[in-house]
């Protein structure tokens, strides 16, 4: 080795060093890293299940509804489903960011999200209008793709191996 | 493993962790090992126990997930038909 390369390696060998350590995990920030993305997920997980619990018992108190009530809970299932679709992209954006566990977004937010993006979604707007007609009522909701970009972009990314078109979902999950 | 009518361990494992079929006693031994594992690491019983699901029981909540969908639309039919 000629002995010009005596400072620069020691230099060069500190510096890189510094950066690796720097831009790289220990074994211990790692696991910190996963255990904080287990506890968001499970925090997202539980809102979500709140607020779609709040959809569904919309949408049962209309069924159950008498005639006097019907449309006050019409309105109370547009509002509920938009909450609940809403609650999906949040979900959606937290796949895309990976900033959830992805055992979790495997097993269990991407399936939600595709089959609420391809399925449920259309299908909640095209009642509603279909109850607004028969009601005859003025209901002016209606799909729009911007309000649910990162649904739509999970749907794109992982729609295919999450096995959509939905009815087929529970069988290739297996 | 114990029969369909009643609700065993295994059943119940299944439906609280929405797995595809019910865990074999091999994964439940396993499951059961990492439970106090986790719960050392300062993760709660109910935590300790899921995070020791997702590791070892196959198909990991997709049951209860792949269900959100179903719901919504026999409950939008239902609304639909009222």
């Amino acid at each position: 080795m000629p002995e010009w390369l005596n400072i620069p390696i020691p230099i060069a060998t500190f510096v890189l060093g510094f950066f690796i350590s720097r831009f790289t995990l220990t074994k211990e920030q790692k696991a910190k890293l996963e255990q904080d993305y287990f506890k968001n997920s499970q925090e997202l997980k539980d809102k979500h299940e709140r607020i779609f619990r709040e959809y569904t018992d919309a949408m049962a108190a209309y069924v159950k509804s008498t005639d006097d009530q019907t449309i006050d809970v019409f309105t109370s299932i547009a509002v509920a489903g938009d909450r609940y679709f809403g609650s999906i992209n949040n979900l959606a954006e937290a796949v895309l960011s990976k900033k959830v566990d992805s055992q979790i977004a495997k097993g269990s937010f991407i399936p939600t999200i595709c089959r609420a993006a391809n399925e449920s979604l259309p299908k909640h707007f095209e009642t509603l209008r279909e109850i607004a007609d028969k009601l005859g009522i003025a209901y002016s909701g209606e799909l729009d793709r911007a309000e649910h970009q990162a649904s739509f972009a999970v749907l794109e990314k992982f729609g295919e191996t999450a096995g959509e078109p939905g009815s087929k979902l529970a069988e290739r999950m297996n | 493993m114990a029969s369909r009518s009643d609700m065993s361990i295994y059943d119940r494992l299944r439906i609280k962790y929405g797995l595809a079929e019910n865990p074999t006693p091999a994964e439940v031994d396993r499951w059961l090992r990492e439970i106090p594992l986790n719960q050392s690491k300062g993760f709660g019983a109910e935590a300790a126990a899921r995070i020791a699901a997702a590791g070892n029981f196959r198909g990991f909540e997709t049951r209860v997930y792949a269900a959100e969908a179903d719901t919504i639309q026999s409950l939008l039919d239902a609304a639909r038909n009222k």
